[in-house]
């Protein structure tokens, strides 16, 4: 993974003190609320319903055995004892005191942490594929590219104000774990006859105005991904709209000037900018892919085969391993080895979070079995990537004690979910609950695997930081006169096919929302053909059905 | 606090006014800054697009962050002068096509002169106009100049080149290359 260097720490440290003057003179009265406000965003720190909630960027997802320590060291000290992952990759904390946060960052600084830009309107955190690098499924490593970009990001200069968030997702997998089309700007990394290009998306993402993102360049070349990106952040900047923050996104500019004319404006710019100092040598390219190596070496021929019949063994010999393997542990780039997907979606645990001892103990499993690195998901998981094969078991019996081995990645109850009403200042309905009754309801394990695999997704508010419009299944919170109810949509999809879920029907109550999914999902059961998955047949059947169910009257 | 601005990293006295002419912007302008409308005592005058043209003193142009540059061009052009400073309006400081603005006109053939922030201008701000190219800053009145200074300085390198280091030489991953 990248390594700081003397430039990357000491700019760390400078942040901190900056920052660290700025909350004082916060605190001292002389730097009014409204000039704080977009500081300490930017510096990832939220003002939330019972204390500030402090965003630390995972950069890409990609994390160390002495990094997670650390945070578990702040989840003790500095908040009740766990932290929760978001659906950008990145950690958050719940419960700081404000006047500890600079000491919080200096602690992060010590392990090569931070929390730049993990909020406010700038250039998020950049995020990819949690098997970036160790895919078996993937065209090269996105992760230089992913580090190229953060460095590029940092402080840039001109677009610290910019008209709203901007988030970037970068991915070369086959099925797009990282959702390129529905982020500010997606890249999507190809190889046509062995030679890398970049498809450009611009303009997608969810919110109040949910829209899937736009091609508007093929097969651009990595010397030139910088300036590009400058030319559409430059244009976004100068031309997206100021007037509503509603409309700030720079979906609202890609639509209101056309797709073509936004990438006609934007090749003007690049074509000025194309071979100036953003142009990247090859040389340079090289140097940040120098970071990222693989950690494992291919097995020989012998071992290869020892290392298959342990695993086989094991899994004869134990099914609920058996089962683990098979719904938790996908494949690696190199044979013999797995990567393997920590699932925090425990029915009594809020979806995403994790516990200081949890932690803990991830790192030493990490330093034990995955060469001391860890991921966070888009899905509010962790990932243990290089695990060979024959340690799965072992792995396996050490995860199972600590909560961390329920086998159900990728199907319902391996939910997105917000934050929500319970701690998000912005949330208009509670989210974790409603998380709580679905895995409730949904709690026979051969049932849900039936199923197949089933994105269900729940936000809070129409903020939609829980990603219920590209769920499958999405939920979204709403006030109705003081009270919760929840919008039901069926049909989303983040992936390759990316497409916005449609309303089912008025919002229904909290108490209702647990049945009114599973409703929906005893339609998909008694109308599915044979290995036929919930969005084809959706795509088959309609949503009437589905919508004559939910809202049918009770018999009087 | 002191009727003062930046002029790089020095600390001068403000020596301009502002013309009369644009209403609402005048206004607006002669609260947020220490400058003040038709000052006598000044020895110089910001003038607008519109003024330009018209103006005896061809010195200072004062345009608003969503300027195009073709239109500053035109007009300029039109008066047969360019300003030695062109002054960038930050009505409110969340406001950033000034910055863009500013990259734009540092690199517009036509233009050679120095650019300045003026408005809603803030000491955590500094940093981010030094490097997008404003050669002068012009904080609001209530900021503290000693410490707009300082913040020249918050940061000792930077990832991304700009106006102020064009070359990337100051660029660390250059720097951590292998020799």
């Amino acid at each position: 993974m990248y390594q700081y260097n003397q430039v990357d720490h000491q700019v760390i440290k400078e942040r901190v003190a900056q920052f660290r003057d700025q909350t004082q003179r916060f605190i001292n009265g002389e730097l009014p609320l409204a000039e704080y406000l977009p500081l300490r965003l930017q510096n990832g720190l939220y003002v939330q319903r019972h204390a500030p909630m402090l965003r630390v960027a995972i950069p890409y997802g990609l994390l160390n055995s002495a990094q997670v320590r650390k945070l578990a060291h702040i989840a003790r000290e500095y908040d009740k004892g766990y932290a929760h992952i978001s659906t950008r990759q990145n950690m958050q904390f719940n419960w700081p005191a404000l006047e500890q946060v600079p000491d919080i960052l200096e602690e992060l600084a010590e392990v090569e942490m931070h929390a730049i830009q993990t909020s406010g309107n700038c250039i998020r955190n950049v995020t990819t594929d949690q098997f970036a690098g160790v895919a078996h499924d993937e065209v090269t490593d996105p992760r230089a590219v992913c580090e190229m970009l953060r460095q590029w990001s940092t402080f840039h200069p001109e677009f610290a104000f910019l008209p709203r968030k901007f988030k970037i997702a970068v991915s070369a997998d086959a099925e797009d774990r990282a959702g390129v089309k529905v982020h500010d700007i997606g890249i999507k990394v190809r190889r046509d006859d062995g030679k890398i290009g970049y498809d450009i998306y611009v303009g997608g993402g969810l919110g109040r105005t949910p829209m899937i993102g736009s091609l508007i360049k093929e097969k651009l070349e990595g010397e030139f991904l910088l300036p590009y990106l400058e030319a559409i952040l430059r244009i976004y900047n100068r031309y997206g709209r100021r007037d509503n923050k509603y409309k700030a996104r720079i979906k609202i500019l890609v639509k209101a000037l056309t797709p073509e004319v936004f990438a006609e404006r934007v090749q003007q710019e690049f074509e000025i900018i194309k071979d100036g100092d953003l142009h990247t040598s090859q040389e340079k390219l090289e140097y940040y892919e120098s970071f990222f190596k693989l950690l494992v070496e291919p097995l020989t021929a012998d071992t290869l085969s020892s290392v298959k019949a342990t695993l086989e063994a094991d899994k004869a010999a134990d099914p609920a391993f058996a089962n683990w393997v098979q719904r938790n542990v996908r494949p690696h780039k190199l044979d013999g080895y797995a990567n393997v997907t920590l699932s925090l979606k425990c029915t009594d645990i809020p979806p995403g979070d994790v516990s200081d001892d949890q932690l803990d103990a991830i790192a030493d499993l990490a330093d034990e079995f995955s060469k001391g690195q860890i991921r966070t998901t888009h899905f509010q998981n962790m990932v243990l990537t290089d695990v060979q094969e024959d340690q799965l078991k072992a792995l396996y019996s050490k995860l199972v004690p600590l909560k961390l081995a329920t086998a159900n990645t990728g199907y319902i109850t391996d939910i997105i979910c917000c934050p929500g009403g319970d701690f998000c200042a912005l949330a208009n309905a509670k989210s974790i609950p409603v998380a709580a009754d679905i895995q409730q309801v949904f709690d026979d394990q051969d049932y849900i695997y039936d199923l197949g695999p089933l994105d269900l997704n729940i936000s809070g508010c129409m903020n939609a930081c829980g990603h219920h419009h590209v769920g499958h299944i999405g939920i979204l919170g709403v006030d109705k006169k003081g009270e919760e109810f929840y919008q039901l949509s069926v049909g989303g999809s983040s992936k390759d096919n990316a497409s916005i879920g449609k309303i089912l029907g008025p919002s229904i109550s909290r108490e209702d929302i647990a049945g009114a999914v599973k409703k929906v999902i005893d339609v998909y059961v008694e109308q599915r053909h044979e290995g036929e998955d919930f969005l084809s047949t959706l795509e088959r059947i309609g949503t009437a059905e589905m919508k004559e169910r939910v809202y049918a009257k009770p018999a009087s | 606090m002191p009727n003062q601005h930046l002029n790089g990293s020095t600390i001068e006295n403000n020596q301009w006014s502002i013309a009369p002419e644009a209403a609402e912007q005048t206004t607006r302008l002669a609260e947020q800054t220490q400058l003040q409308v038709a000052d006598a005592s000044a020895t110089s005058t910001l003038q607008t697009l519109e003024t330009w043209a018209t103006a005896a003193e061809k010195k200072n142009l004062l345009v608003s962050g969503d300027a195009e540059v073709a239109d500053i061009e035109a007009a300029i052009g039109a008066a047969g002068q360019a300003p030695e400073v062109i002054f960038i309006d930050f009505p409110v400081f969340t406001d950033g096509r000034g910055y863009s603005l500013a990259r734009l006109l540092k690199r517009a053939e036509w233009f050679n002169g120095k650019l300045a922030a003026i408005g809603d201008v803030l000491q955590d701000q500094v940093y981010f106009f030094w490097r997008c190219g404003f050669d002068v800053i012009v904080p609001r009145h209530d900021q503290n100049i000693e410490n707009c200074q300082k913040a020249l300085n918050s940061f000792s390198h930077v990832y991304q080149p700009a106006v102020n280091n064009p070359a990337t030489k100051e660029n660390k991953a250059l720097e951590a290359e292998p020799a």
